[in-house]
């Protein structure tokens, strides 16, 4: 079982990746995967698949660390490659077995949509990879700040948005151990029927937010201790500011989706 | 000890301060208070006796109902006035107030040690360089400058409280409130934060202190004893302390020199050096030997065994190295170490919830390692997590307790006699029917308690059963846990308070995720482990400390005393039995 | 109570900060944590509905964010069913699940709770949770005849062809989990923010 989970598995190294300004990081990334669905080519996908791995190589991740966290994903984009496969009888006709029948265009449709994403994973995995979740936040509260104009909670999502991040593990390690406990009740998650599991949850759903509750109380009484009152009289220890090289990666992002358009 | 440099305004002061909560609960009742700068003000009471509604209000962070409220040369709040509550004066005040609370983890709100420090500065609007020096100084003063940048879930209990304080520090505060800073501390976190405490003090900073720990009063310049929401007593440590039977009354105890001064019959004081010197003097010592606990029975049928056990949650670090350990049948085990040394992590093994990486663990005959026999035993360990009152989840207390029962699959009247037994033992027979989130602090634990005692298991697990509880409700506590033992239950308890392993049969020591001793108390603490012990981060009980000290003073080997009738035992001389000083030991009843 | 704030939400009292327009740090908190658990739920307590189809797991967080909808209102209850999925962006299921996921517990929970807020009792939560259900699951094969042939490449056609057989079960396993244990864990939760 993941027991100690960390969101911001943040890698720590000194790379052009690692200093670009967090607002830019995020709306590339963002940029990234959703043309990742324009993908309909070979050409375009070895393009794609050429950034995003240039990406991490610019970036110092070892690929110790990238193949460890793209595992999990391998297994959806197995199935998912098999569903194309299976499922798409246009095309020449390459191997039939009863029901089964695959097909050029299955067999394209396998690999072009399921290693795409790959692409927008990597985009995705590299914020959190090279982005403190504090940078993190202090970008999400730039580019959320606009909301406040519509009567939005821009400013307070960005710090909720935050606040979880630093909470998940410690209440992961509460959930884990109240879990615990009901198992020794009898009365556990671990396995069983689903149906079993389903009672299982009351305990430990009801539990655990009891007692986020009060950790809530506290966690308030900690911002109010610390004058925290919104952020319009904040200051900033490390401000957020546009460098020249932060627009080069801009450039970079741009060009790369005109090229994809383009080979499209 | 207020320095005559400073203003004697007082930083804070309240004046006939009411404060009731929405569910009718008056936390405080006509306090009246006023602190002046530097002054080390402690306060005391039993648990929900108000005092972290004081700190609050004291913080500004709570309006009261009634009364005036002062807080740094502000009037932030007068009943009176039309609109009692001036929220731009609150502002402006809570600019100049800290607060650290008990529970570390609640108060650190970013992902990194140094950015945290940086929160406070950054919503007070400072400019970017001063947050930087602001950041360095505090880290160097709570000395944590090495984990600037390091993830605050990764440091131990104690280095997350010390990162807190320099949270509040960072922000320049005249006055600090430290509401039980050290309660879900080990022994060497506590002695860090009330080092911390102490240069502070020294630093002119105001300090207000909470805490349910009596010797840690005694540095303070004032003590205020709190009783459903009132001022019960004031004074000096000293005066304070002297109302025994009140003190007693009020679900507090003396400190440790005062109450052995009063069974040595010597004149009362609270100040271990005085009594040390006293004794040291000629007090009416003979020199003397304890007589041996005799150990557990060597019968050796052991009920929880285990043999080399390793585990690890990741690749990089054990969580457990090769520790063995075995539990005689009836038996009373304490384990104890400094946090992140691999107590909790035994204890799942242990309960049979997962399985050692390697080497085995044994219960009741079965080895762990097959899933089925796991689920089978665990029915029949009960096991207390830390902190259990976390645990309750259902509509009533009655349900809740039931629901180990029931999951055993007995009959309804099986489960209901259980139910009602377990209820009596913790003493809350009467509130079946009540929410257990309605109750208070220490009863919710005893609720969850009661839900494992009612599965009637004979090997109870408990991990830190004590913490976070005032002197009644550890005393309670015990005098439960003693009389379930007296029932042939066998007691794994994992524990942060020496005294409470000297009284158990067995000590485990753990450091490191290694078995660093184990033994009988006697064995484990004693002169020669001394400086292990300290290396491992933790103590020796009060009263062989103290007895090791009066050795140093040049009086006879007194033995091990583990517990303060040993000690006066051994203080006595034991020529003159008839007159020998034999007082009740709430604490130390040997058996 | 001699103190009067302006607001009487329940996040709210014997404060000493003005109410603004922003919320109050209790919200944030409250918020905050309650986001915590979803996305917990999501990682560490999902399990396979069905056994032997590993990939369709169920987890609990729409639970999580109807209980924020019921107590703090629908504005709490939106923001736990948008934020606390945030962090997919990088776990397995991507952006097609962090999408899929938030519409499906947005479409359950905003109805819920925007009814519940008008009867706010027992009854009121079984209806809210009744009709958040319906809504729901026809915002789910919506979703999924749009978002899915994008993301999978595949027609309207195949993934229409998968209704009957695959999401329709599916979802609404789920749903009806999600609304059946809202309610077992309804009281004793009121009992819990009772104080
Ligand atoms: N948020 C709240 N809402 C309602 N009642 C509360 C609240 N906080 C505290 N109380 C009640 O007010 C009283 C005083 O509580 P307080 O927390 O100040 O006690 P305490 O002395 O700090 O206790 P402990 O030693 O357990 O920390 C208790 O009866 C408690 O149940
Ligand atoms: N779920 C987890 N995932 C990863 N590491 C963990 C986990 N739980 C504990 N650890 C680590 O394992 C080690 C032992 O932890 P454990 O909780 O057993 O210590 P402990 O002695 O009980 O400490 P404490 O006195 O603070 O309760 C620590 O270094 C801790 O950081
Ligand atoms: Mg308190
Ligand atoms: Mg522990």
């Amino acid at each position: 079982m993941a027991l100690r989970i960390t969101l911001g598995q943040y890698y720590a190294a000194d790379s052009p990746i690692h200093r670009m300004d967090p607002r830019v990081k995020i709306l590339g990334a963002l940029a990234i995967m959703v043309t990742v669905f324009f993908i309909h080519t070979p050409w375009q996908l070895a393009l794609g698949l050429a950034f995003s791995l240039g990406l991490v190589v610019v970036a110092h991740i070892p690929a110790r660390s990238v193949i460890g966290a793209v595992r999990p994903v391998a297994f959806v984009l197995l199935l998912l490659g098999l569903f194309n496969l299976f499922t798409v009888r246009t095309g020449e006709v390459l191997w039939e077995w009863w029901a089964i029948v695959i097909t050029t265009d299955g067999v394209r449709a396998a690999f072009l949509y399921s290693l795409r994403l790959l692409v927008g994973v990597l985009a995705g995995l590299l914020i959190l990879l090279t982005t403190t979740p504090s940078r993190l936040t202090d970008a999400f509260d730039a580019l959320l700040a606009p909301l406040s104009h519509i009567g939005l909670p821009g400013h307070e999502l960005a710090m909720v948005f935050s606040l979880m991040l630093r909470f998940v593990p410690t209440l992961a390690d509460e959930a884990r151990a109240v879990s615990d406990a009901q198992t020794a009740r009898g009365g556990g998650l671990g396995e069983g029927s689903p149906i079993k599991r389903v009672r299982a949850l009351v305990p430990v759903v009801v539990a655990l937010l009891a007692s986020s509750l009060h950790h809530a109380e506290d966690l308030s009484r900690a911002l109010d201790a610390r004058c925290y009152v919104g952020s319009q009289s904040r200051s900033h220890w490390h401000p957020l500011r546009m460098r020249w090289s932060d627009w080069v990666a801009f450039a970079c992002v741009a060009a790369y989706i005109a090229l994809l358009l383009a080979l499209g | 000890m207020t320095s005559p440099a400073n203003s004697n305004k007082p930083v804070a002061s309240l004046s006939h301060v009411t404060l009731s909560y929405d569910s009718g609960n008056q936390a405080l009742v006509d306090v009246s208070l006023s602190i002046r700068p530097g002054e080390h003000v402690c306060v005391l009471g039993a648990n929900g006796s108000g005092k972290s509604t004081l700190a609050s209000v004291v913080c500004g962070l709570l309006a009261p109902d009634e009364g005036q409220v002062f807080l740094a040369g502000e009037h932030v709040f007068d009943a009176t006035r039309p609109a009692p509550v001036d929220y731009d004066a609150y502002g402006r005040a809570r600019r100049n107030l800290g607060l650290v609370f008990q529970n570390p983890d609640d108060q650190i709100v970013t992902t990194v040690v140094e950015e945290d420090v940086a929160f406070g500065p950054e919503n007070l609007g400072v400019p970017s360089r001063q947050i930087g020096v602001r950041v360095e100084r505090e880290l160097r003063r709570v000395a944590m400058t090495d984990y600037a940048k390091a993830d605050p879930t990764r440091l131990s209990g104690g280095q997350k409280q010390r990162v807190a304080i320099a949270g509040a520090l960072a922000m320049e505060p005249q006055l600090i409130v430290f509401d039980e800073p050290g309660s879900l501390l080990d022994v060497r976190g506590r002695s860090a934060i009330m080092r911390v405490m102490g240069r502070l003090h020294d630093d002119g900073i105001t300090i207000v202190h909470i805490t349910h720990f009596m010797e840690e009063a005694l540095q303070a310049d004032r003590v205020i004893v709190l009783e459903q929401g009132r001022i019960a007593l004031e004074g000096t440590p000293v005066e304070v302390f002297s109302h025994t039977q009140q003190i007693r009354s009020l679900g507090l105890e003396e400190p440790f020199a005062a109450r052995l001064s009063r069974k040595l019959g010597l004149p009362w004081t609270c100040d271990e050096d005085e009594l040390l010197q006293r004794i040291a003097r000629g007090g009416p010592v003979r020199g003397g030997r304890t007589q041996e606990r005799g150990l557990a029975t060597p019968s050796a049928e052991h009920v929880l065994e285990a043999i080399g056990v390793s585990y690890s949650y990741d690749q990089s670090r054990h969580a457990l190295d090769e520790v063995s350990l075995a539990v005689d049948k009836g038996s009373s085990v304490a384990i104890v170490g400094q946090t992140g040394s691999g107590k909790s992590t035994l204890l799942r093994l242990l309960c049979a919830l997962e399985e050692p990486d390697s080497g085995s663990v044994v219960v009741n005959g079965t080895n762990t390692r097959r899933k089925r026999d796991r689920r089978r035993l665990q029915g029949t360990i009960g096991y207390v997590m830390q902190h259990p009152e976390r645990q309750l989840f259902a509509e009533t207390v009655l349900s809740d307790v039931a629901f180990g029962p029931k999951n055993l699959g007995l009959s309804h009247d099986e489960v209901q006699r259980r139910c009602t037994h377990a209820l009596e033992l913790v003493g809350l027979a009467g509130l079946e029917d009540a929410s257990p989130f309605e109750l208070s602090g220490g009863r919710q634990r005893l609720c969850a308690i009661a839900g494992i005692l009612a599965m009637e298991p004979s090997l109870l697990i408990l991990d830190e059963p004590t913490a976070g509880l005032d002197p009644r409700g550890r005393r309670e506590l015990r005098h439960i846990l003693e009389s379930i033992r007296e029932r042939g239950v066998t007691i794994v308890q994992v524990t942060h308070n020496m005294e409470d392993a000297a009284r158990a049969d067995w000590v485990v020591v753990l450091d490191q995720a290694r078995n660093l001793m184990e033994g009988a108390p006697s064995a484990v603490f004693c002169r020669q482990t001394a400086r292990t012990l300290a290396q491992a981060g933790l103590g020796l009980p009060a009263s062989l400390a103290f007895a090791n000290r009066l050795e140093d003073a040049g009086l006879p080997p007194l033995g091990s005393p583990l517990t303060m009738s040993a000690l006066v035992e051994a203080l006595t001389a034991p020529e003159d039995a008839a007159s020998r000083l034999v007082v009740v030991d709430d604490a130390g009843r040997r058996r | 109570m001699a103190t009067k704030t302006s607001s009487t939400s329940r996040h709210d009292n014997h404060s000493t900060t003005a109410q603004g327009t922003g919320w109050s740090t209790k919200r944030i908190a409250i918020t905050a944590l309650f986001c915590a658990v979803a996305a917990i739920s999501t990682l560490f307590l999902e399990f396979p509905i069905l056994p032997g189809v590993p990939f369709l797991k169920y987890d609990p967080s729409a639970i999580v964010a109807l209980i924020a909808g019921f107590a703090f209102g629908p504005g709490t209850g939106a923001v736990v069913s948008t934020v606390s999925y945030l962090p997919h962006i990088a776990t397995s299921s991507g952006i097609y699940g962090m999408i899929m996921a938030i519409i499906a517990t947005l479409s359950l929970v905003l109805p819920a709770s925007l009814i519940y807020r008008k009867n706010t009792t027992f009854k009121g939560a079984l209806i809210g949770l009744g009709v958040g259900a319906v809504v729901c699951l026809a915002c789910c094969i919506l979703a999924n005849l749009v978002v899915t042939p994008i993301f999978l490449g595949s027609t309207v056609e195949d993934v229409a062809n998968m209704i009957v057989p695959a999401l329709l079960p599916f979802n609404v396993i789920k749903i009806a989990i999600n609304c059946i244990v809202t309610a077992l864990v309804y009281k004793p939760i009121t009992k819990a923010l009772g104080n």
